[in-house]
């Protein structure tokens, strides 16, 4: 045996210990994404409670949002509001029902005047990196952020931020240990390049742009390829989740890998 | 909730009609002394006679055996009012508990709508053991108190038995009333006034009076118009069902709305709530559809309360003025203790927090603080103003303060665990603690809820509306209540996901103009936010436009664009224009 493949041999070794030694998944603690691929990919198979998680988009309408509400429905099985600080007032919650969230459950927080935030101030969407919020409205925004986030009332809270100071991050994990809220960061890809302090952090980037070589993919819609690039405190398991989205009805569900051509193992029955 | 008449005095109450001033004056002068404009406007709507000069009003149960009818001019009824024992002796025979008629002649009385609203006040404060808040109707002129008697029936043995000592307690002081105890203020305002507003016309008393079902065969609505049955209770959820044999008058709609709808045969409630709802605003007035929202439950009506004769309040002056914030702070902080200790002892809650701080000029600031449900603790109530204070430009110093709180009855204190605090956790309790901080920096408007409207209009599609209720009303905390609840609830019913479209979750407040003229963003670049994307697929079109009768016609061919990376956008052609817009991305 070569030494590089003994080498390779300890670290999986090793990555096993690690990942047996992680604390075990509750029910109380953890929440299924509702995609079984995304799932496989979390240290304990879903997305734990009272944590802080970015979603970084690869560029404006690569339906990020859309995946991350679509994963937020699971927390809302639980009592509690989903609140959304939205500082450039352009969110639209009409698709939130058909990404299995009810509106009733939705606290829309808008800081700022509407009228300075209209286009011509604010002219990006969420994740666009050009967009500028005026320093009222992000001190606003964090101020409300924080405030939302230390709530035990607010299951998760959702919003838009480019730039997040590692104070303002630290501030953020402290409250949602202390209240169990989740807080979902939706980031721009300039955030790549960020230090975070998230437990979680997704890369979402267009799938029919640069398709995955590796996934046999069928589907009726634009699609979506999730990578999980940061894990606290475990160790990080590779691979991607590839996610469509429906044309019609802009629901998002699960690409899977075709069967295997091999035939079935007959002594498996 | 309840609905008073009062009981004329005895020696009025022979023969007396009351008539309004000379509505056609208009010399401004003399107009100071008469009807405000808006009870104008309501008598000329109701009484086509007062549009050219003095005509009555009301007229008591003898005055109208004279021949004296409201909505008569003045000089015809004068004309009338002789004495009438040969109608008296015929009433008599019909009627044998009819009282003796005297036989003077009617008086006449000039109509105060101001004097009728002190004397209704005044009746509402002999209501206050019964009800935290008491109001008067919203109608032009006023004639039924309301009662948020929420939580209050335990206290007297169930609401039905409330609603009957509230009775028996008006009838002690000389009056003559019923109370109808619903679920909603307009279906209270409906069944106690069954055909309408009090001052009905000579039409609409005949009517009443000559119906053969009339005294014989009552509907349960119309049971509220009968003074032998003083007390009305709508079952909660049922008031739907009760209203639809109700004529359209009992939902308050304006006078014009009435006449439309009777032209176009719609007389009842039934056949209005089956009138498709989206038409009804391009036929109706928006105040029709107000009320006709409000008396299906689709929007929410507050009682305004009436302020009390005394008030929680605390005040404080000092020979050295406060100078800075951190003085002011002090001074507010020692204000509050003070009305806390005030809320404690009433056993009751601060929903609004008011301080006027009396600057060195002889103007004052307003320091206003609002809170989701009522508050008694001192520590709460400071962090809200505190929050208030920071916005707030103190560059005078402040020579005296005055405090004074809205207040509404406590909601239901609940025990917590000792061992298990955190099993425990109301999570509406935590939320409303969080939006009254919120709702006081950022302002009502800001922290809002979100309703789905069935209109195509992209800008349309979605309502929001703010969690806290503008305006005062002290009621409105049990309608934020309910919404934080449906904020925390988990809903086990499915979304109707059928009848969803693919939209936006970014939609652009203002579109953004792409191209015009013959360039088509379909099939070559454009450009938006200083980035240029190129179009590789594009779906559509979807056609969305509003109905010819709408004011802003729109007409939009909407596609959903995908780019050679990925990214899609939500663009439309407007039709008329030809000019191309981005309207929303797909985050």
């Amino acid at each position: 045996m070569s030494s590089s493949s003994a080498k390779s041999l300890a670290v999986a070794q090793l990555r096993r210990q690690l990942l047996q030694s992680q604390p075990s998944a509750t029910e109380h603690n953890v929440v299924s994404t509702g995609f079984r691929t995304l799932d496989r990919l979390l240290p304990q198979s879903g997305l734990p409670t009272g944590a802080v998680i970015e979603w970084v988009s690869g560029g404006a309408g690569m339906r990020a949002t859309s995946i991350a509400l679509k994963v937020i429905a699971g927390y809302l099985k639980r009592p509690g509001a989903l609140a959304v600080v939205d500082s450039t007032h352009s969110f639209c919650p009409a698709q939130l029902e058909q990404l299995g969230i009810p509106m009733s459950r939705l606290l829309l927080i808008r800081p700022g005047d509407s009228s300075s935030s209209s286009p011509d101030n604010v002219s990006g969407s969420f994740s666009d990196t050009n967009y500028q919020l005026s320093s009222t409205q992000r001190s606003e925004a964090l101020w409300s952020l924080e405030q939302l986030a230390r709530c035990a009332g607010v299951n998760v809270v959702l919003t838009w931020i480019d730039r997040l100071s590692s104070t303002a991050q630290r501030r953020l994990q402290l409250a949602v240990e202390k209240s169990g809220t989740t807080v979902i960061l939706m980031r721009p890809s300039i955030a790549m390049n960020q230090t975070s302090w998230a437990d979680l952090r997704f890369h979402v980037q267009s799938g029919s742009a640069k398709p995955s070589a590796d996934v046999s993919i069928v589907g009726h819609g634009s699609r979506m390829i999730v990578s999980l690039v940061r894990s606290r405190n475990s160790v990080q398991r590779h691979g991607n989740a590839v996610l469509e989205c429906h044309h019609e009805t802009g629901d998002v569900f699960e690409i899977l890998e075709l069967a295997s051509a091999a035939p079935a193992d007959p002594t498996a029955v | 909730m309840q609905r008073q008449q009062i009981q004329l005095p005895s020696e009025q109450r022979a023969a007396v009609a009351v008539y309004t001033s000379n509505v056609g004056e208009s010399k401004p002068a003399a107009r100071q002394q008469r009807l405000p404009e808006d009870d104008l406007r309501f008598v000329r709507e109701i009484f086509t006679a007062a549009r050219s000069g003095p005509a009555i009003v009301a007229a008591s149960e003898y005055a109208w055996l004279a021949g004296v009818r409201p909505g008569m001019p003045l000089a015809e009824a004068r004309s009338m009012s002789v004495p009438v024992r040969n109608s008296h002796r015929n009433y008599r025979q019909r009627n044998s508990q009819t009282p003796a008629v005297p036989t003077q002649e009617t008086q006449f009385f000039e109509w105060s709508p101001a004097a009728d609203r002190a004397a209704l006040i005044e009746v509402a404060e002999a209501t206050r053991r019964f009800a935290p808040i008491v109001g008067l109707d919203e109608t032009a002129v006023p004639d039924s108190l309301m009662l948020d008697i929420s939580g209050c029936g335990m206290l007297f043995g169930g609401e039905s038995s409330l609603a009957e000592q509230l009775v028996k307690r008006l009838n002690a002081r000389g009056l003559l009333c019923s109370a109808v105890v619903s679920d909603s203020v307009a279906s209270a305002w409906a069944f106690a006034h069954p055909r309408g507003h009090a001052l009905m016309t000579d039409q609409h008393i005949s009517a009443q009076r000559n119906s053969p079902q009339g005294a014989k065969k009552r509907q349960p609505s119309e049971a509220s118009s009968n003074w032998e049955t003083p007390v009305v209770i709508i079952p909660p959820g049922q008031a739907k069902a009760w209203l639809q044999p109700l004529p359209i008058a009992a939902a308050r709609i304006p006078h014009a709305d009435i006449q439309t709808l009777s032209q176009l045969g719609i007389l009842t409630l039934k056949q209005l709530f089956g009138l498709p709802t989206e038409d009804l605003p391009s036929r109706l007035s928006a105040k029709a559809i107000l009320r006709l929202h409000q008396i299906s439950g689709i929007d929410d009506e507050f009682i305004t309360a009436i302020p009390e004769p005394n008030p929680v309040a605390a005040m404080w002056t000092s020979e050295f003025p406060a100078t800075n914030r951190d003085e002011v702070r002090q001074v507010v902080a020692h204000l509050i203790e003070e009305i806390a200790e005030q809320l404690q002892r009433r056993s009751v809650g601060a929903v609004r927090i008011s301080c006027l701080l009396k600057r060195e000029s002889g103007d004052s600031l307003s320091l206003i603080g609002d809170v989701v449900k009522p508050l008694q603790s001192g520590a709460e109530l400071f962090e809200i103003l505190n929050i208030r204070l920071d916005a707030l430009k103190i560059d005078q110093p402040v020579m005296s303060a005055h405090m004074t709180a809205t207040v509404a009855s406590l909601p239901v204190a609940r025990q917590k665990d000792l061992f298990n605090a955190v099993e425990h956790i109301n999570p509406a309790e935590e939320l409303a603690v969080v939006l009254n901080r919120l709702t006081n920096r950022l302002g009502k408007a800001a922290v809002l809820t979100a309703t789905p409207q069935n209109d195509p209009v992209p800008e349309n599609s979605i309502q929001l509306r703010p969690i806290v209720d503008e305006g005062t009303a002290s009621n409105s905390s049990r309608v934020t209540e309910q919404r934080i609840q449906n904020l925390v609830t988990p809903d086990n019913t499915t979304a109707d996901k059928a009848a969803s479209v693919n939209r936006p979750l970014c939609l652009l407040s203002k579109p953004h103009l792409i191209a015009s003229g013959s360039s088509s963003p379909l099939t070559s670049n454009f450009t938006w936010n200083g980035q240029t994307h190129s179009t590789a697929a594009s779906q559509g079109p979807e056609r969305i436009q509003t109905q010819w009768w709408h004011d802003t016609a729109i007409h939009r061919d909407y596609y959903r664009v995908t780019t050679n990376h990925g990214s899609e956008f939500w663009i439309f052609q407007e039709l008329n224009s030809s000019q191309w817009f981005l309207h929303g991305v797909f985050e």
